[in-house]
């Protein structure tokens, strides 16, 4: 039994199962609800008026476009990490995991084909949203399709890293617990990168999580950069990049070795 | 060969000592029962030969290899006690990932799965989930995915907890059949009688260590069935005890 092979079987398990669960119906009613957001939000055709002058339909679409698409974006990212707090934590619970690990299945294995279940999952929602998304942004404001699909991209790193986190931490700690501190983390770590991007410093810990943390938010703003107007940095962007990347091949990491060193009773 | 061995094997679980040093031998071919009373250490002792658990201490090997290595589960059917099993998934699903991860592909496996289905009584019932199915179902599910593929190790922990007497009946057989052409086969149980139909050779634990092990008919004296035996070497019980009203003897 090739490693390959093992993890193939058992990641179209691991989908299967979310999909056999509550969790993939959540996904698909929060995907729906975000689409409906995104053409709610996008259709009005209300002429603003502000200081008695109107503004421009096509600055207001600067501002509203990259807006709805992230808060979708960060929405789903937030919603992958909550699946995946019950991916690898529920097997144990219920014991089945042991018998899948009684086969010639090594930790690792098991642990990332089940991260790769739960990515699979949620990024397949994501991007769709998002692609649908952007159509309708593309339509109705002219908004470009290249930074909706960088967007794209970077959602799937960030479930990446937020999903493998989520699921380390759910080895450890009770479900509860593990879902409050999910949201919280994925909340503080947007929090400070938009905060950063508008000039705001931090100090202590939350200078540390804006400066060495996982740039969820600030990644993104910097794909949907060309819709906001904004010429960025090339060179900052690929260091944000870089470190979005770093921090999704150390989530991963994380996860494995936390599984491979656990104890099952 | 040796199927498996714990050797100088210790666990620990904070302060309590699930096992004390124990030593193991199941060689290639043998039925071995393992005994004990509950908290003996039986479950422990099959965690570590899976590689569930790392011993505190000493060593284990399966199939020559630390359990660790997912080379050293290749061959090995496992059934834990009370079976936690998928409830979301159907029947022949299950069997078939079981199949396919013990390295079974397209005939072969399809071939394997009606045979289990068939061999535990489980034909009609391939469609059905998991979770809809009662306790001794769910057992005999349990041994269908351990016996696939006809393993050269079986583990197996409290094969019989859960079954009537026509599925007790049946259980004895698969684990006599899959030792008769050749398989390994530890049993851990409380099932005295289960153990003395089925297995050759006895380990019996007590407060984490071994208490005794041997051939059934070296650790059974003339007269005695393997139930007087265990209670005499678990407790130290005799019939000289028990007319005096020793504490603890059989009534």
């Amino acid at each position: 039994m090739s490693r390959l092979r093992a993890f193939r079987l058992l990641a179209a398990e691991a989908v299967r199962d979310s999909l056999r669960s509550r969790a993939g119906l959540a996904l698909g009613v929060a995907a729906v609800l975000c689409l409906l957001f995104v053409d709610r939000c996008s259709g009005v055709g209300a002429v603003i008026q502000h200081g008695g002058r109107t503004l421009d339909p096509a600055a207001l679409s600067q501002v509203l476009g990259p807006v709805l698409y992230g808060l979708v974006a960060l929405f789903l990212v937030a919603a992958a990490g909550l699946v995946a707090c019950d991916v690898l934590a529920r097997p144990i619970e219920d014991g089945t995991v042991s018998l899948w690990l009684a086969r010639p299945v090594g930790r690792v294995t098991y642990a990332l084909a089940r991260l790769a279940g739960a990515v699979t999952l949620s990024g397949v929602a994501g991007v769709v949203v998002l692609a649908v998304a952007t159509a309708l942004l593309a339509r109705r404001y002219e908004l470009d399709f290249g930074p909706g699909l960088v967007g794209a991209a970077v959602f799937l790193a960030d479930a990446v890293v937020v999903s493998a986190v989520a699921m380390a931490a759910s080895l450890f700690l009770p479900r509860l617990l593990t879902l409050f501190l999910v949201v919280t983390w994925v909340q503080l770590a947007l929090f400070t990168n938009l905060a950063h991007m508008v000039g705001a410093m931090f100090g202590g810990w939350l200078g540390a999580l804006e400066r060495w943390g996982p740039p969820l938010g600030t990644a993104l703003l910097f794909a949907l950069s060309p819709w906001v107007g904004l010429e960025a940095d090339r060179e900052q962007a690929l260091a944000v990049f870089a470190r979005l990347g770093v921090w999704a091949a150390g989530a991963v990491a994380l996860v494995a070795l936390a599984f491979r060193r656990l104890e099952l009773r | 060969m040796i199927a498996l061995e714990l050797a100088g094997a210790s666990k620990r679980y904070g302060a309590r000592r699930a096992l004390d040093r124990v030593n193991l031998v199941v060689p290639r071919g043998a039925a071995v029962g393992l005994l004990g009373p509950n908290g003996a250490g039986k479950s422990t002792a099959l965690r570590l030969a899976l590689g569930f658990a790392r011993p505190s201490a000493g060593q284990v090997r399966l199939r020559g290899r630390d359990p660790a290595d997912p080379a050293a589960r290749e061959g090995v059917g496992w059934l834990p006690e009370r079976p936690a099993l998928p409830s979301r998934m159907r029947v022949r699903d299950l069997l078939r990932l079981h199949g396919a991860l013990a390295g079974l592909a397209g005939e072969a496996l399809e071939g394997e799965i009606d045979a289990r289905l068939a061999q535990t009584g489980l034909r009609e019932r391939a469609r059905e989930r998991v979770g809809a199915l009662s306790k001794g179902l769910l057992q005999r599910v349990g041994f269908a995915q351990a016996l696939l593929g006809d393993p050269e190790v079986l583990l197996l922990d409290e094969p019989t907890s859960g079954l009537d007497p026509l599925g007790i009946r049946d259980a004895r057989d698969w684990i006599q059949s899959a030792h008769r052409r050749g398989a390994t086969v530890l049993v851990s149980s409380h099932q005295l009688t289960e153990v003395e139909r089925t297995c050759d050779h006895v380990v019996i634990l007590h407060e984490g260590r071994v208490a005794a092990s041997g051939a059934l008919a070296d650790l059974v004296r003339a007269g005695e069935s393997l139930e007087d035996a265990y209670v005499r070497l678990v407790r130290g019980d005799t019939p000289e005890r028990r007319a005096a009203g020793a504490p603890g003897g059989a009534p």
